[in-house]
């Protein structure tokens, strides 16, 4: 079983799926088929969740198998009795106002409603986003990297992309993309820095054909920083609209599994988001247009790092079995000057020293609700103008590290799951249909070969064709495979509240951890759920 | 405030199936390894959505 979760996850008849759920000692209720989101009384919360509970025991569908067959369903039962004996604390005409509420929500088709009627249009538009694997070469070897793990994947370590298939790749992601615009190029390795001049003289070979073809590239890079140097940093500023680097928090936790590499990576991260900050205040200062952002998306990064032409960075970690207190990586990072960070559970096979197991879920929804707390926190001061002068015990802890930098001065910490945007984020089609992969986005190794995305890479039944000889037509079911797999596919996912944030997940983690392409990664989707619902409660906090 | 409850997010999936999919947006990879996007936290590049979502979120503050 997974969990230690208090949270039920149910689905009432007729496909109506309720999340009711406790975070920061207040009550939320969620409605997952209208995208609703209500702070609820005690009351209201409890009944909610029995409804719900009582529908989804008598359905009996979709959540019984995400939550493990006749033990959930004994759970369940006996979580309603549980239910009724907190409901009958209340007096009858609070009683009767509380359903009186909910029937008025259900009236007004904001709560308990019915699914949207959707028709996945699976439509095969054409590629928009591609992942160079620039170099297969490291001058790190991390202990969790997939790269490392034996699948075959970066079978001839050493290999470079050269400028010949570079450009080949480009003209193939330009021939392949319809009538899209933008198109996206991810810099990937091995260190991406390490064939820095084929890099630069792709990015140059892209921008060349941007007019001829009416195509916009927006590349982005991800580096471990340990060769990141003054002489990259004028052209990433420039032309590489999103960088993201690998730091995984703590000193012990980072030098452990990242090749005792903090020091200079840390320095050099920080020399180059300090040289970016300047290049994005001067874009904004010089409003030479292409840096406006969207009309109230200020406060969101996730919109503002869109494609409006700022520069944007992250620092994205990875934490594992072996520090399940990742909080606290988050906050080193933070307090190192940046604001833009992003740290996921690892995902390894069974067995790996450092894999996340169901074990350890119940302690990182905890460790997912204090870092939500912390972030609150650090972000309500932070509009307030000021560090608060007042001190609580928790706090403490942070200021006595304050940012050696200035990076981040009065910035908010932007943590990247807790980051939705409850107005203008993705609709309906991109929540149901996931990344993409295989279709609109695909991965090219050095030697040129397609793959439906960067973990597919070295997988020979994966393999879709190469960018001179184009895809290979025995493979295109595998295409199809995939765009016909969209979250309404998924029978797991049908009774899961996290569907229209989650898609399914990810294709190659099933593939990986469960070798099933059509399964859910289990542990995954419970830490998933887990920081979903810290983002909810926050934004009843407009803190994120 | 009502008592019982406070909407914090209005519903929006029943509206807004018949505008979308326009397919400009960013690729979202869900990986620990990538830039590794959540699909909710991904931005809407159509500009014609986000106007009429913007006017709905004025509406409602
Ligand atoms: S894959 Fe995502 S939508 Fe499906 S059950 Fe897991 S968390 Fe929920
Ligand atoms: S299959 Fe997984 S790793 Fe590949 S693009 Fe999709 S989410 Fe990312």
């Amino acid at each position: 079983m997974f969990g230690g979760l208090s949270n039920l996850v149910v689905a009432t008849k007729g496909g109506v799926v309720v999340h009711a759920f406790k975070r920061f000692g207040k009550h939320f209720v969620y409605d997952t088929e209208s995208g609703s989101l209500l702070e609820t009384s005690k009351l209201f919360y409890l009944l909610c969740k029995a409804e719900s509970a009582v529908g989804s025991a008598e359905s009996a569908v979709g959540a019984e198998s995400v939550l493990g067959g006749a033990e959930s369903s004994k759970q369940k039962c006996a979580g309603v009795s549980q239910l009724e004996k907190e409901i009958a604390k209340f007096t009858a005409s609070e009683l009767e106002q509380a359903r009186r509420d909910i029937e008025t929500l259900k009236v007004g088709e904001i709560l308990f409603v019915k699914p949207p009627d959707i028709k996945p249009q699976k439509l095969n538009r054409g590629l928009k986003a591609m992942c160079l694997h620039i170099t297969h070469k490291c001058n790190l070897a991390c202990k969790y990297c997939f790269a490392e793990s034996g699948e075959g994947l970066y079978g001839a370590a050493d290999e470079c992309m050269s400028l010949a298939v570079g450009k080949r790749a480009i003209d193939f992601l330009i021939a392949s993309s319809g009538a899209r615009q933008n198109l996206e190029v991810d810099f990937f390795g091995g260190e991406p820095l390490l064939n820095f001049e084929v890099l630069k003289a792709i990015v140059y070979y892209a921008r060349g054909l941007e007019g001829k073809h009416s195509k916009k590239f927006n590349f982005t890079l991800t580096t471990n920083a340990l060769a990141l140097d003054k002489k990259h940093f004028d052209f990433l500023n420039t032309e590489i609209f999103n960088v993201v680097i690998s730091i995984d928090g703590r000193e012990s936790v980072h030098n452990k599994v990242r090749n005792n590499s903090y020091k200079r990576v840390m320095d050099n991260a920080k020399a180059f988001v300090k040289a970016r900050t300047s290049a994005r205040v001067a874009i904004e200062n010089g409003a030479s247009g292409s840096g406006a952002t969207k009309k109230g998306s200020s406060k969101n990064y996730a919109s503002e790092n869109s494609r409006g032409g700022i520069k944007s960075y992250y620092i994205r970690g990875t934490f594992t079995a072996e520090n399940l207190d990742f909080a606290n990586d988050v906050l080193h990072i933070y307090k190192q000057g940046f604001s833009n960070i992003s740290l996921e559970p690892v995902v390894l096979k069974g067995g790996h020293r450092l894999e996340i197991k169901s074990e350890h879920l119940a302690q990182i929804d905890k460790e997912y609700e204090r870092l939500g707390k912390a972030v609150a926190k650090i972000n309500s001061e932070v509009s307030k103008g000021e560090i608060s002068k007042k001190q609580t015990a928790e706090n403490k802890a942070l200021k006595n590290e304050a940012p050696k930098n200035a990076n981040n001065k009065n910035q908010p910490l932007n943590f990247f799951h807790f980051n939705i945007d409850k107005f203008t984020g993705p609709c309906v089609e991109k929540r149901i249909n996931a990344c993409g992969a295989g279709t609109e986005y695909i991965a090219v190794t050095p030697n040129g070969d397609i793959y439906p995305c960067h973990q597919f890479a070295g997988f020979s039944e994966y393999l879709l064709g190469n960018v001179y000889d184009g895809l290979n037509k025995d493979k295109i079911y595998i295409g199809e495979k995939f765009l016909n797999t969209t979250v309404l596919d998924r029978l797991e996912c049908e009774a899961c509240f996290a569907k229209y944030h989650c898609s399914g997940g990810c294709f190659a983690n099933s593939v990986v951890v469960n070798n099933n392409f059509y399964s859910v990664y289990r542990v995954g989707c419970e830490m998933f759920k887990s920081r979903l619902e810290v983002a909810l409660a926050l934004l009843s906090q407009k803190l994120m | 405030m009502n008592s019982n409850f406070k909407i914090i997010a209005s519903p929006f999936m029943q509206k807004d199936i018949k505008v979308s999919n326009c397919g400009e947006c960013a690729s979202s990879c869900q990986s620990a390894c990538k830039t590794s996007c959540t699909v909710a936290n991904q931005s809407c590049e159509n500009e014609t959505r986000v106007n009429t979502l913007e006017q709905q979120r004025e509406a409602q503050e």
